[in-house]
């Protein structure tokens, strides 16, 4: 659909184009001594050079004639002036590029009743540090058990080119999820495909199979998958999931797991392998993924608890297991990270950075799943100090969930609903060597009022790619139907 | 008048046969066109019509709900269904003449309407496909009218990948009708050129799929069938089979029919006659009354016209636990359900509060049960689960509107706003939409409106989760909390009832959980009859008042049943017609 994307953008440009062409300048403005409030808000966000154009609205003076925008940097400059803000592409990346390492202002001007209102100006900081290709997410109503239409979709973050990898038109009653990437890199990828026709999806090494992951030995087919650095290995859990439905207005959906096991995957040998302290009858092991070096593997466990009646008794440890890459096994002894039963809270999602500095994961009050409760928020522990702290930075009164790093470390996304508390939307962040992590911003998007306030679906576990991911829909949809599945070994 | 009827007698017939079908829609599938709007969500708006166009057929699918949105109104959706037959007829005809074809066989034009009529008898057959059928025969028109080769040519090249993308697979029957004619043209003339034409289309026509499969998330089979003519994408029925081979085959075929013009008038009405009274089983055979009836009643509950519900099931009792459910949410919102429930075929727990199935129309009258409850979570999710499983991914602007609402009970605006924005660029809910908007953030606002600050005061505080094995519990737990809603208690007791756990009733009445009720409903008063005289054998000590004719009865019953006579059953039932007895004889003989 790239080219669908190319023609609306073109459409698109034209009257943007024409608008700059024919804008109002100011004259007289009233100052005002605030700054503008603006959707997303971008005010002091930093941002790396290669983002799409951060359009934004202004919002809450009612009914607006006309916006002006102008931005200035120390190596150029930039205006914009019409019925909304839509910085033209090239120009926006120019910029952007000319400027790294430094700031941008941007002076808002709004023209209502016929004259000028003139905001403070505020800054854009671009950062040094280049961020990948673009995000893959699943896309999907937040809805409780029947899903209409969803896939998995990749978003260009240099503009706002938006494709469906694998959507569920292809093969109706599919459902995806549960993708992953090796570090970034979209040719070692696994997805979950569920429905009549379930599979694991495997691109590995030039190759791609379908797998079928639930053996007798295992509780489920595979999911929540991390890769081994090296690419030889894929940790993934298994587990036995349900959900139940709240009745007051506070909440809305529980899920949680009766059962789970951390396993990790060796493509090559297409086998399942893991360690008695993983699989324990008396514990939930969940949520697995391997440190940076590949030397361990970190992983969230509970003690088991009768569900879902005790659903609010589960808390998760984060803890960590020794693994060695030469031959796949693991060492006799788990180490705990953050103790749950001293924290009083669930330890979820562990995902260390690449460069082997910091671990982030997200902390909520019980459970496993997070994204249905509010008060869920991001924590990042520094792996050589061994302290942890929540990102106040990025945390807000609602929640933030599941989260992700950028190939070089510097970047860090995130999914939250603190905007409505519903729908879950795609945040960036940045953090420098220093550890300091800046003002989280929102995916841009071209219309970002019309596109977030109507849109009906979710943005789930977004991940960095650092190049395209390449799946052939056509090829694809008769790989899915075939139900020819390689069927993989527990050893 | 004469010269007038001779002259255009054939725009007359067409006309004539329109109105027949636009009236014969109108009465007597009234809900099923009420349903077509039920589960589209058009809006006025620019991506959504980018969104819906961008895909193999997708301006069909575009008018298609364009149209649909019109249906809350039966009249509008039986015009048109007539104004598309007659479209397709006339247009049909329009190629016919245009192959010679003489007027004396102009009622053979109406045969396609068969199943294209029969499909649409289908509640999933969709606009789409006769809008489909009108653009393609317009395009086989347009061909008509191009002689020389070279615009032949360009047209093909031109028209077919675009009847492609704005009609979808369709264009297989301008293609086979052109390669029939191309080749039939080969021959008469002696020429190869039109058997190449013949060739570039037939390649151009599998083509388009296939180049759009390379790009498109839509599998190869499923853009050669058609992406959006039935609500169920990778179904294909027969009657839209049998269309699109008589669209395709009828104007080249009929030229070799013989002529009769002596007496030819008689030979037309006996072609109507034959496509009529054919057409009419034929047609017939594809309407489901069942469905029906069981969608007119949810479309009366939508409407909240409980006493018109009442009264269609006093004519004739439900047959389906769908219109059940509706019939029984009428009862309690007129107060009457412990009453009256037992006068109609109660079809168990299942006519009450059906389990939840994943599927875009069974949780929709359950939904609105509980919404009249003051269950609001479930409501949601009910409706959120109908509305994500309608089978062509589409959004329910009516669905939509209860999310609406169910968000503002629960004060999370935000969300509501987002569903409100949309409604303001729809047809039918503008209005509302707006109105909405205006309570949003406004707490006295939502607490003195009838519905929603009725809601609120029933709303659950203390949690639990739903358990839809658990009815008795989770109504009871909704009682407590405010026992002003009767309601929640009327299904609490119903559903213990029609469970027959008659101990489990028993215990609500001798806990004093309803002592205060001043009036027992007739339907409690014989169950506790029946219990209190299986423990008691007599009404001496019954504490609640219960009315004598009551006593007697189950006195009377309990006779004849213990009498063991031959025919005792039968006997109670026909003495005790619309009796929670009757009710207990007829599930415990089944």
């Amino acid at each position: 659909m790239k080219w669908v994307g190319w023609i609306k953008y073109i459409i698109f440009l034209l009257p943007i184009g024409g608008l700059t062409a024919c804008g109002e300048s100011v004259s007289h403005p009233q100052m005002v001594n605030e700054w503008p409030e603006i959707y997303p808000d971008y005010i002091g966000v930093t941002i790396p050079a290669g983002i799409a154009p951060m359009n934004f609205d202004v919002i809450g003076e009612g009914v607006y004639e006309r916006v002006d925008v102008q931005v200035e940097g120390s190596n150029g400059s930039m205006h914009v002036n019409g019925k909304d803000i839509s910085f033209p592409l090239g120009k926006w990346h120019e910029l952007l590029d000319e400027h790294k390492g430094d700031s941008l202002v941007f002076t808002v001007s709004v023209k209502e009743d016929g004259g000028w209102k003139q905001y403070r100006p505020f800054a854009m900081y671009v950062s040094e540090h280049p961020i990948d290709y673009g995000v893959v997410y699943r896309r999907i109503a937040p809805g409780y058990e029947v899903y209409s239409q969803m896939g998995i979709y990749e978003r260009n973050l240099s503009n706002f080119e938006e494709h469906g990898l694998l959507v569920n038109t292809l093969v109706p009653g599919m459902c995806v999820n549960c993708h992953a990437f090796n570090r970034t890199d979209p040719t070692e990828m696994s997805l979950h495909i569920r429905g009549k026709h379930g599979a694991t999806l495997m691109q590995y090494d030039g190759e791609r199979e379908l797998l079928d992951t639930k053996t007798e030995q295992t509780i489920s087919n595979c999911v929540y998958p991390y890769w081994h650095p090296s690419g030889e290995y894929i940790a993934y859990s298994t587990n036995k999931t349900g959900q139940s439905f709240h009745a007051k207005k506070e909440k809305l959906i529980e899920v949680f797991d009766s059962a789970s096991d951390v396993l990790v995957y060796h493509p090559k040998t297409h086998q399942l392998t893991s360690s008695e302290l993983l699989q324990g009858s008396g514990s939930f092991e969940t949520f697995p993924a391997f440190s940076s070096d590949g030397k361990k593997l970190y992983f969230c466990t509970s003690q088991a608890q009768k569900m879902p009646e005790d659903y609010e008794k589960v808390r998760y440890h984060l803890c960590s297991i020794d693994f060695s890459v030469e031959d796949g096994s693991f060492g006799n002894r788990i180490d705990t990270l953050v103790n749950a039963d001293k924290t009083g809270k669930s330890i979820l999602f562990p995902r260390p950075s690449y460069d082997g500095k910091y671990l982030m994961y997200t902390v909520c009050d019980y459970g496993t799943f997070s994204i249905w409760h509010k008060e869920a928020d991001l924590w990042l522990m520094d792996l050589d100090k061994g302290c942890s702290r929540p990102i106040s930075e990025v945390n807000s009164e609602d929640v933030e969930s599941f989260h992700n790093w950028s190939s070089n470390s510097h970047w860090f996304l995130f999914s939250s609903r603190r905007e409505d508390g519903r729908y879950t939307r795609i945040y960036l962040a940045s953090i420098d060597e220093e550890g300091n992590i800046g003002k989280p911003f929102l995916l841009p998007q071209e219309h970002p009022s019309e596109y977030y306030g109507e849109s009906l679906y979710s943005f789930n576990v977004p991940d960095f790619v650092s190049e395209p991911v390449r799946l052939n829909p056509k090829e694809l949809e008769a790989e899915i139907v075939s139900d020819h599945r390689k069927s993989v070994k527990y050893e | 008048m004469k010269k007038c009827l001779v002259k255009y007698w054939k725009i007359l017939l067409s006309v004539a046969v329109g109105a027949v079908i636009g009236g014969g829609v109108y009465k007597t599938y009234p809900a099923h066109i009420i349903y077509q709007e039920m589960f589209q969500m058009f809006l006025y708006d620019g991506d959504y019509a980018w969104e819906r166009i961008m895909v193999p057929g997708g301006m069909a699918c575009y008018l298609s709900d364009f149209l649909s949105q019109f249906c809350y109104n039966p009249k509008f959706g039986a015009l048109f269904v007539a104004v598309l037959c007659v479209g397709i007829q006339r247009l049909l005809w329009r190629c016919m003449k245009q192959q010679g074809v003489s007027s004396f066989y102009y009622p053979l034009s109406f045969l396609p309407l068969l199943p294209v009529l029969h499909f649409m008898g289908d509640e999933n057959a969709l606009f789409s496909f006769p809008i489909s059928l009108v653009m393609t025969l317009g395009v086989m028109w347009g061909y008509g009218l191009t002689y020389s080769l070279r615009f032949r040519w360009i047209y093909v090249c031109m028209m077919l990948p675009l009847l492609y993308g704005m009609a979808g697979a369709v264009h297989f029957i301008f293609v086979v009708w052109l390669v029939t004619n191309e080749l039939h043209r080969a021959a008469a003339e002696r020429k190869y050129a039109p058997v190449g034409l013949a060739l570039v289309a037939l390649t151009l026509s599998v083509l388009c799929p296939f180049l759009c499969s390379l790009t498109l998330q839509y599998s190869f089979t499923r853009l050669m069938t058609g992406v959006e003519y039935y609500r169920y994408s990778d179904v294909l029925l027969p009657s839209e089979i049998w269309a699109a081979v008589l669209l395709a085959f009828l104007p080249g075929a009929v030229p070799h029919f013989p002529v009769i013009h002596k007496r030819a008038w008689i030979g037309v009405a006996i072609q109507m006659g034959v496509v009529t009274v054919g057409g009419w089983h034929y047609i017939k055979d594809g309407l489901n009354d069942e469905k029906e009836e069981a969608l007119q009643y949810y479309c009366l509950v939508t409407q909240q016209q409980w006493q018109k519900i009442i009264q269609k099931a006093e004519k004739k009792h439900p047959e389906s636990p769908f219109s059940m459910t509706c019939l029984n949410l009428a009862l309690a919102k007129q107060g009457d359900l412990g009453d009256r429930m037992f006068e109609f075929s109660q079809q168990g727990t299942g006519g009450l509060l059906p389990a939840f199935v994943r599927d875009f129309t069974s949780p929709l009258p359950t939904a609105e049960a509980y919404y009249h409850m003051g269950m609001v979570n479930t409501t949601q999710r009910y409706y959120f689960e109908a509305m994500e499983a309608i089978p062509n991914y589409q959004k329910s602007a009516r669905c939509i509107k209860r999310l609406a609402e169910t968000n503002i009970v629960n004060g999370d605006y935000k969300v509501a706003e987002k569903y409100l924005l949309l409604l303001q660029k729809t047809h039918l809910y503008e209005e509302w939409a707006e109105n909405a908007m205006t309570y949003l953030g406004n707490e006295e606002k939502i607490n003195v409106h009838p519905e929603w600050g009725k809601l609120r005061r029933m709303r659950v505080e203390e949690d639990f989760f739903f358990n839809g094995k658990e009815h008795p519990e989770m109504l009871g737990k909704v009682f407590e909390h405010n026992r002003q809603n009767r309601m929640a208690s009327d299904y609490r007791l119903a559903y213990l009832l029609l469970k027959q756990d008659l101990d489990a009733f028993m215990t609500c009445y001798e806990t004093g959980e309803y002592a205060e009720a001043v009036y027992i409903p007739r339907s409690h008063q014989e169950a506790l009859a029946y219990m209190w005289l299986q423990k008691h054998g007599d009404f001496k000590d019954i504490p609640w008042k219960i009315s004598p004719s009551i006593t007697q009865g189950m006195m009377e019953f309990a006779r004849v049943y213990m009498s063991k006579q031959k025919n005792a059953n039968e006997l109670l039932r026909r003495k005790y017609r619309g009796t929670y007895w009757e009710y207990l004889l007829n599930v415990r003989k089944g």
